[in-house]
């Protein structure tokens, strides 16, 4: 008799674990730079990832799955981002993954991905080049596209009153897409020219040269299209070789690479470049990006770095997409996944935004439409696996702080 | 400005960047002439003492050692001490080295020292990785505008000048050293025939020890240049560096250090200056074809002595 209530706690017991364990964790990767040239910026937007599955699992996980991110370092390298996507897809078989974060890895990653059917979307892959992929609807990004930061950019320029421009842009994927998309939307303004446009490659010991190139023909402006180790290199070499004329940034140098450093010195005296503008994709200033500053900055400290919240909405939309695919009975693979993708971000349905996982998964589990409007912008995917709005913050450098000024709607 | 009015502004950067590399080349070529293999880890050796540089300038700053800049530079009395500093204990660890690794191969062909070499080489960069990061750092976090020069269309640091001075007075000191000093008759000696060296009653454990003596501190002041040239240094410093030493050592005519000077220096002004003409990714490429011209046109380079 005993021996029987033993075995039926026994029972009960495996019974209840397994019940517990029968929820099946679901996992999804993360391309992230913890190293090279955005290696300053990995480690935010990682946390901006982090927290998003954070609060779904709080919210009892994805209709009872538990959610779980296997981080990977690209060393912003096209090669070492190929093979960690291969690694993701291949042994630990996940049905999506959020990254890269610089174009050049993304679009590498997207040779595995593609073909695999898993779904890529990127917080911070900005080149316009990636709209166009033949990608058979698997690449995403809830980031603008730089078609839209480079017009930002041109017409800041344009209101700045700089008349010649020279861009020094990083010699690849996204660096290329914006420098075509500025020079086309500021060149498109009357009198306005861009003199100089000059490619560089990361991680070299000097830039000297390039530097030199940027400066002839006295632009009232340089525009640095940079990644942040490199940029600084070139800010300062550019104020040694005499330059006394007007920096402009675009995203790659917002935060780590302007301040502080060399052109921002520690004496509290305003450097070169106090003063500078500089454009990112931003966050709208809504209710929900103040609680989500917030709440990141309790759990990470806070950061100027761009693309958290993007890197927060990637996973969020993954999550409810994965979500939908359950409540309609479909396994969760890549496919079901981007099939489910619009579903859950687009219009029409019942609008939940930052940390409303509880309120998402009850209305899918209902049967109900949704549409998550985040914390980066409304979240809504075109065709191309775009963003069909979004924000572009205009920045400055003040007391060499980086301080968000403006923000402009796009398109 | 044209390609043509850039060249006197890359001129003074090629000569900055020559002066830089020919305080490298000295060692290379000597480790040649004198132990008979090309070292491959001379360009690490320069980063290991560009990053013991660092650290003793991080200490001084530490214990409240002021550094005012001295006079127009931007650095001051504890950067020159560093620099002194990380010169004698690169050498003496460029000794410690020699002890552990090439003196019990002193016999083996120059192709087992070579490899040896590169495995030092990896081996220095990954202890230099470990202690400091992959991540660049900052040699002198203040910014120094360029003065034009009276009478030509360019530009200089006094950094620059103090560069291209002390580059000057070593390569002055070195040469002394070889032509009026018994231990400097002795290393040419040894470097024309070390066999007939050691016969006329030669030391040559000392000569070799004296060879990674002068290398290992020359090349820690090239790597603490480039960090004051380029004011940040990574671990791939000295790396980069190497290829462009290699070249210039070989056009100088390998094996003779003044021809390894005045290589390196051609060298550097070479691709500086081409960057006027070609794409600036270019210039490691620069190096490798002059050297293949002149190896296919006088193998012996410039100052070398025909086999």
């Amino acid at each position: 008799m005993k021996k029987v209530v033993v075995l039926m706690a026994v029972a009960l017991l495996v019974g209840l674990s397994v019940s517990a364990l029968g929820a099946e964790a679901i996992k999804i990767g993360a391309l992230m730079s913890l190293t090279g040239s955005l290696g300053p910026y990995g480690p935010p937007i990682v946390d901006g990832a982090k927290l998003a599955v954070e609060q779904i699992n709080a919210a009892g996980g994805i209709l009872g799955h538990p959610l779980k991110l296997i981080v990977m370092d690209t060393a912003t390298n096209p090669d070492v981002g190929r093979d960690a996507a291969r690694k993701l897809v291949e042994l630990n078989q996940v049905p999506a993954i959020v990254g890269a974060l610089s174009s050049g890895v993304t679009l590498a990653a997207s040779s595995v991905t593609i073909p695999a059917g898993v779904v890529l979307i990127s917080p911070a892959s900005t080149s316009p080049g990636l709209t166009a992929l033949n990608d058979n609807d698997y690449v995403f990004r809830t980031v603008v596209s730089d078609a839209m930061q480079g017009g930002v950019l041109a017409r800041l320029a344009l209101l700045l009153g700089y008349k010649k421009v020279s861009v020094i842009y990083v010699n690849n994927a996204y660096g290329k897409g914006l420098d075509i998309a500025f020079k086309k939307s500021f060149e498109a303004f009357p009198n306005r020219s861009v003199i100089a446009e000059v490619p560089y490659e990361e991680n070299k010991a000097s830039y000297r040269g390039e530097v030199a190139k940027a400066m002839e023909g006295d632009p009232d402006a340089i525009l640095f299209i940079s990644y942040p180790v490199d940029g600084n290199k070139q800010i300062v070499e550019a104020v040694e070789a005499g330059y006394t004329g007007h920096f402009l940034f675009s995203d790659g140098m917002k935060g780590e690479g302007v301040a502080p450093g060399p052109a921002c010195p520690a004496n509290g005296k305003p450097g070169p470049i106090e003063g500078a503008f500089g454009t990112a994709a931003g966050a709208p200033q809504v209710a929900v990006a103040a609680q989500f500053n917030k709440d990141f900055a309790a759990k990470f400290g806070p950061t100027s770095v761009p693309y958290n919240t993007q890197a927060y909405d990637a996973v969020a939309v993954i999550a409810l997409a994965a979500a939908r695919a359950i409540a309609n009975g479909q396994p969760v693979t890549g496919e079901t996944i981007r099939d489910n993708l619009r579903a859950v971000a687009n219009p029409p349905g019942e609008v939940v935004t930052y940390n409303e996982f509880a309120k998402a998964f009850a209305l899918i589990k209902a049967g109900k439409d949704i549409n998550y409007e985040g914390v980066s912008g409304p979240v809504d995917f075109d065709k191309d696996g775009d963003m069909a709005q979004g924000v572009i913050e205009v920045w400055k450098i003040q007391g060499c702080h980086v301080i968000n000024i403006a923000l402009a709607k796009v398109p | 400005m044209s390609a043509i009015t850039q060249i006197p502004q890359l001129l003074v950067y090629g000569i900055v960047s020559g002066s830089i590399l020919a305080l490298g080349g000295i060692g290379v070529s000597l480790t040649y002439s004198i132990l008979g293999f090309s070292n491959f880890a001379h360009g690490d050796i320069m980063a290991l003492g560009a990053y013991i540089g660092l650290g003793l300038l991080g200490l001084f700053t530490a214990v409240g050692l002021a550094d005012t800049p001295l006079g127009p530079l931007s650095f001051g009395p504890g950067f020159i001490l560093a620099m002194v500093l990380a010169a004698g204990l690169t050498a003496a660890a460029m000794i410690i080295i020699d002890r552990l690794l090439f003196r019990k191969l002193r016999h083996a062909g120059p192709i087992i020292l070579m490899m040896a070499s590169i495995g030092l080489a990896l081996g220095l960069r990954n202890v230099i990785q470990f202690f400091w990061g992959p991540q660049p750092h900052y040699y002198i976090a203040r910014i120094q505008v360029a003065v034009p020069i009276p009478g030509i269309d360019a530009r200089i640091k006094s950094d620059e000048v103090f560069i291209i001075v002390l580059a000057i007075v070593l390569v002055a000191g070195v040469h002394a050293f070889l032509r009026y000093t018994k231990m400097g008759k002795a290393m040419r000696a040894m470097a024309d025939n070390a066999a007939l060296a050691r016969v006329t009653g030669i030391n040559t454990d000392r000569v070799i020890a004296w060879t990674w003596v002068i290398g290992g501190g020359l090349a820690a002041v090239a790597g603490i240049l480039a960090g004051v040239e380029n004011k940040f240094i990574t671990p791939q410093l000295g790396w980069q560096m190497l290829l462009s030493i290699f070249a210039g050592v070989i056009l100088g005519g390998i094996g003779n250090p003044y021809g390894a000077i005045i290589g390196c220096v051609i060298i550097g002004i070479s691709e500086e200056v081409s960057t006027a003409f070609i794409s600036t990714g270019y210039k490691p490429a620069v190096a490798f074809v002059i050297m293949i011209l002149m190896l296919l046109v006088r193998p012996t380079g410039i100052l070398g002595r025909k086999a």
